[in-house]
């Protein structure tokens, strides 16, 4: 029997160039995939995290777990679906730990503020809604982000969020109420 | 299968929302794809390797534990047999022992190491 070594074992293992075979979708998919949701995705993660540094860290880790994923994908909007559980999990577990809470502004809506007619109207409407979205609890914001922005349906919703179909119409229109609440007082 | 909008306020919250959603979507500055799917591939990587690297680690661990349980049996039946040759020679012997122990990973280490 001959001596083996340590490291004539290691690279034995297939871990260096089959690594990526392990993910559910090939660089091409993944690219055309990427292409429709990450810019979505990212807006979604800055509205629901409150914060777009957030939002950039978190959108490589949701597409990693993605890929790492061996869920069955029955369609795209499964996949888009699965895609948000995923981003939906992380903002969460990333709410958990402590952190400065962000306005939910951004500093270009603020400066475009001082801008002449429509711009200014454009972006105070965007301000008012950045600081509503970040008064409202993480779980209503995706709420009504899914629910409005995605047009997803209240499965689809109760899957990502992990929630009862049934109880979704309830959840939903109160988010909904408080939403207009804080909007209407932020318009005041 | 889409659920209509309960009333107007919704219609418009819904508006105002997507507004937001696509003047966020212009100002997303997110990575190239490749780069994703190539960061995604250096952590799976990295992230199989450790995998891999567990079992090792636990055999060199319950190796170190068998050597020295080993050399604590060795001193206990040695100083039973032989108490008063112990006693004599009890500085030389912690200190052989002592080496033992502290030699022995290092030549391990440099024999799995070439």
């Amino acid at each position: 029997m001959r001596d083996v070594t340590v490291d004539q074992l290691v690279p034995a293992i297939p871990i260096a160039e089959d690594a990526d075979e392990a993910f559910q979708m090939t660089e091409e998919a993944f690219r055309l995939f990427y292409e429709r949701t990450a810019r979505s995705l990212w807006a979604y993660l800055a509205r629901i995290s409150g914060d777009r540094r957030v939002a950039d860290d978190l959108l490589q880790d949701t597409y990693y777990r993605f890929l790492k994923s061996t869920a069955a994908i029955e369609d795209e909007a499964h996949r888009r679906n699965y895609l948000y559980r995923i981003a939906t999990n992380l903002v969460m577990d990333a709410k958990r730990r402590p952190r400065v809470e962000q306005s939910g502004v951004d500093a270009r809506d603020e400066a475009a503020l001082r801008a002449p007619g429509d711009v200014a109207r454009d972006a105070a409407r965007r301000v008012d809604i950045g600081r509503a979205m970040a008064r409202l609890r993480p779980r209503d914001r995706a709420l009504v982000w899914l629910a409005y922005v995605n047009g997803s349906s209240h499965k689809e919703i109760a899957d990502t969020l992990g929630l009862q179909t049934t109880s979704i119409k309830l959840m939903l229109f109160r988010a909904r109420r408080r939403l207009a609440a804080l909007l209407d007082e932020a318009s005041k | 299968m889409k659920e209509p909008f309960e009333d107007v306020d919704a219609a418009a919250l819904a508006a105002a929302l997507r507004d937001d959603h696509d003047a966020l979507c212009q100002a997303a500055h997110v990575p190239p794809a490749g780069l994703v799917f190539w960061r995604s591939t250096i952590r799976a990587r990295a992230e199989a390797a450790r995998i891999a690297e567990r079992p090792i680690t636990l055999v060199q661990s319950l190796a170190t534990t068998f050597v020295i349980a080993l050399a604590l049996a060795l001193v206990g039946a040695v100083w039973q047999a032989m108490p008063d040759v112990i006693a004599q020679h009890a500085l030389v012997l912690v200190l052989g022992v002592a080496l033992c122990l502290l030699v022995a990973p290092i030549a391990v280490f440099v024999a799995l190491g070439d």
